[in-house]
């Protein structure tokens, strides 16, 4: 991995979230690039940013994921990409929808210094600024120590979860579509 | 005998890295043992060999909440070693940058983890459906001290604008319209904020602390000063690891710090002998520098009867939000005086030596140094986080809780353990997300 050029790739689109118009979709990966399997999520997104349609955004999201409430805010639809811990093998795949039914429980982890994404997503839904659609890809990792290699079984899960996430753009995109439509009508 | 023992596994994001144990045996407290990751160790070893350059955007890496804390004392630790001075405009944009994180790490800590114990939620999403504009209102400050350092540091998340000498790019006069307005909104609700957790229920707990922090001459400390205590401690920067010693706990791989012993090794009677625990943050800057904030900040502060000294830990969430307060008055200041300098950053020759920087991250001073060869190239680092000084601090302040409310259930006796935990602003989990999963849903393998 070069280390430099990962240090100074710019990973979060500010500009998108200042008042400028809703993007239909946003992607974002979430996760740390020295932790292991924590990895995933950057390096799903990281195959992704060229290879999605018109309308979708893609974002890193490495620190403070309050941050997500701000994406939330300005998009239509939001697909969040994380690694999990389970009991489930390294490399399973999880693609839970929340916009309608809470996060589940065991999502919510806690921590004392700042929030977790299944909280940012519970906040937003109190909050009432939930996007239409929230689909959540959790991957299930092994190895969360410093380091700055993911496991075999969990690199070989980023390219499914890529095209998983392929596949959903159209449903997602033309659910946009629809729900911008309604709005219109309804004015 | 009877025997209790409230344990709180605080880092449910990896398992068994973050966690408090407090053990009670025949009425009193046994054992207290509060135990942290800490990810400063890893970076040490990876910055060896690395040019010095790389030290701002790597350290940066460490916390998600707090890189421009990390960037700061990296930067100083290097212009020491180079013999570099940052004044004028240079260094009052580092200081508006420290603002910009001051406020959305204090902001994120009063409204999102701090205030739902005050006010008996689990969490900041209960907090959100019985009391939603105070949390839009966390919110809004936050976001204002999100989008200040957007402004200077290019993002306002992993900022990549910060050099050895100052800047890559400068910002303009007219970049900072946008947010010279939101600021001005931001103070007024930083003085809300202010008020509103004046009006929290405090438990009734103090100590005579050891209060540690910088202290300048002529403002209340971001990048540099002395470090000081309420004990009589004043030392420069380079002389820090002489007075304050790392140990090694077996249950923590994150280094405990404390004050060495003024007193001959042979007149003390054990490895706790002598000024030990100390408590750095924001309730030990404040109060070693209460003249130094704005006016503004000490009326909202005698306001809210909220003056210092302030002893009682729990009071710390209405201290950071005078701090809050204070970063945006401070930050409209710089702004509105700002002149763009005539370059970027200082020119400088990188030269062989140590290097020494320490400056205040919203949860206390974070101490670096470093030993950089004649080709540029780091070999030696060190880094000490706030979190990991307060550790044995904080093991104190639950024995001392703990052995005062021992008639407390032990429901109750391990919310107040975990808030009192929480005063700290510990960062646990700095660079570490992932969620605790275990359920069924579609598997794809």
């Amino acid at each position: 991995m070069d280390r430099k050029r990962q240090a100074t790739t710019p990973v979060s689109s500010s500009a998108a979230c200042q008042g400028a118009e809703r993007i239909p979709v946003t992607i974002v990966g979430i996760g740390n690039e020295f932790r292991g399997d924590d990895a995933v999520g950057l390096a799903v997104l990281r195959g992704l940013a060229k290879r999605v349609p018109a309308g979708a955004r893609t974002v890193e999201l490495t620190g403070d994921q309050t941050y997500l409430l701000e994406l939330m805010r300005s998009t239509d639809a939001i697909i969040m990409v994380d690694a999990v811990q389970s009991s489930a093998p390294a490399g399973t795949i999880f693609r839970v929808e929340v916009s309608e039914e809470p996060v589940p429980k065991d999502f919510i982890s806690f921590t004392t210094h700042t929030i977790d994404s299944a909280t940012a997503v519970e906040l937003a839904r109190a909050l009432g600024s939930l996007p239409g659609s929230v689909l959540i890809y959790g991957i299930v990792g092994k190895e969360f120590s410093f380091t700055p290699n993911m496991s075999p079984e969990v690199e070989e899960a980023v390219e499914i979860v890529r095209e998983r996430i392929l596949s959903d753009m159209d449903t997602v995109l033309s659910g946009v579509i629809q729900g911008r439509k309604r709005d219109t009508s309804d004015m | 005998m009877s025997n209790r023992a409230v344990k709180v596994d605080y880092l449910a994001r990896v398992e068994g890295e973050g966690s408090l144990l407090v053990r009670m045996k025949d009425g009193s407290v046994s054992d207290v043992k509060f135990r942290i990751f800490e990810p400063p160790r890893f970076f040490e070893a990876f910055l060896r060999g690395r040019k010095y350059s790389e030290a701002p955007d790597i350290t940066a890496r460490i916390c998600g909440i707090c890189p421009i804390a990390y960037q700061m004392s990296s930067v100083h630790a290097m212009e020491y070693a180079f013999g570099v001075k940052v004044g004028g405009q240079l260094r009052e944009l580092r200081r508006l940058l420290y603002c910009g994180e001051w406020i959305e790490s204090h902001a994120l800590h009063i409204y999102m983890l701090h205030a739902p114990d005050f006010l008996g939620y689990d969490d900041a999403i209960q907090l959100a459906v019985d009391h939603p504009d105070a949390v839009r209102r966390g919110l809004r400050l936050k976001k204002a001290g999100n989008d200040l350092v957007a402004v200077l540091a290019g993002r306002e998340i992993h900022p990549i604008n910060v050099r050895v000498g100052g800047f890559y790019k400068l910002p303009r006069r007219r970049d900072f319209d946008e947010i010279l307005e939101k600021l001005k909104r931001a103070r007024d609700e930083a003085y809300e904020t202010v008020l509103w957790t004046a009006t929290l229920p405090f438990p009734d707990f103090e100590y005579d602390y050891e209060f540690v922090a910088l202290s300048h001459p002529d403002e209340y400390p971001f990048n540099e000063g002395k470090i000081v205590s309420n004990k009589g401690l004043t030392i420069d920067v380079r002389e820090y690891e002489l007075v304050f010693h790392e140990r090694h706990v077996p249950y923590s791989n994150a280094l405990q710090s404390t004050i060495k012993s003024p007193r001959p090794a042979e007149q003390q009677t054990s490895t706790t002998d002598g000024r030990g625990a100390y408590l750095t943050g924001p309730l030990a800057r404040y109060n070693l520098n209460f003249e130094k904030l704005s006016p503004l900040a000490k009326k909202a502060a005698e306001e809210a009867k909220a003056k210092p000294p302030i002893l009682n830990p729990f009071k710390s969430i209405t201290v950071r939000a005078v701090e809050a307060l204070y970063a945006c008055d401070e930050a409209i200041r710089i702004i509105e005086n700002y002149e763009p300098p005539a370059e970027a950053a200082v020119r400088y020759e990188v030269r062989p030596g140590f290097g020494f920087g320490c400056t205040e991250a919203p949860r206390g001073i974070l101490y670096h140094r470093y030993l950089i060869g004649a080709d540029g190239l780091i070999k030696d680092a060190k880094i000490v986080p706030p979190t990991a000084q307060n550790q044995r601090m904080i093991e104190t302040d639950l024995r001392n809780f703990v052995t005062s409310n021992i008639q407390m259930s032990k429901q109750d006796l391990t919310l107040r353990c975990e808030q009192l935990v929480r005063n700290y602003d510990p960062c646990i989990s700095c660079a570490t997300h992932f969620l605790k999963l275990d359920i069924s849903e579609e598997t794809v393998t």
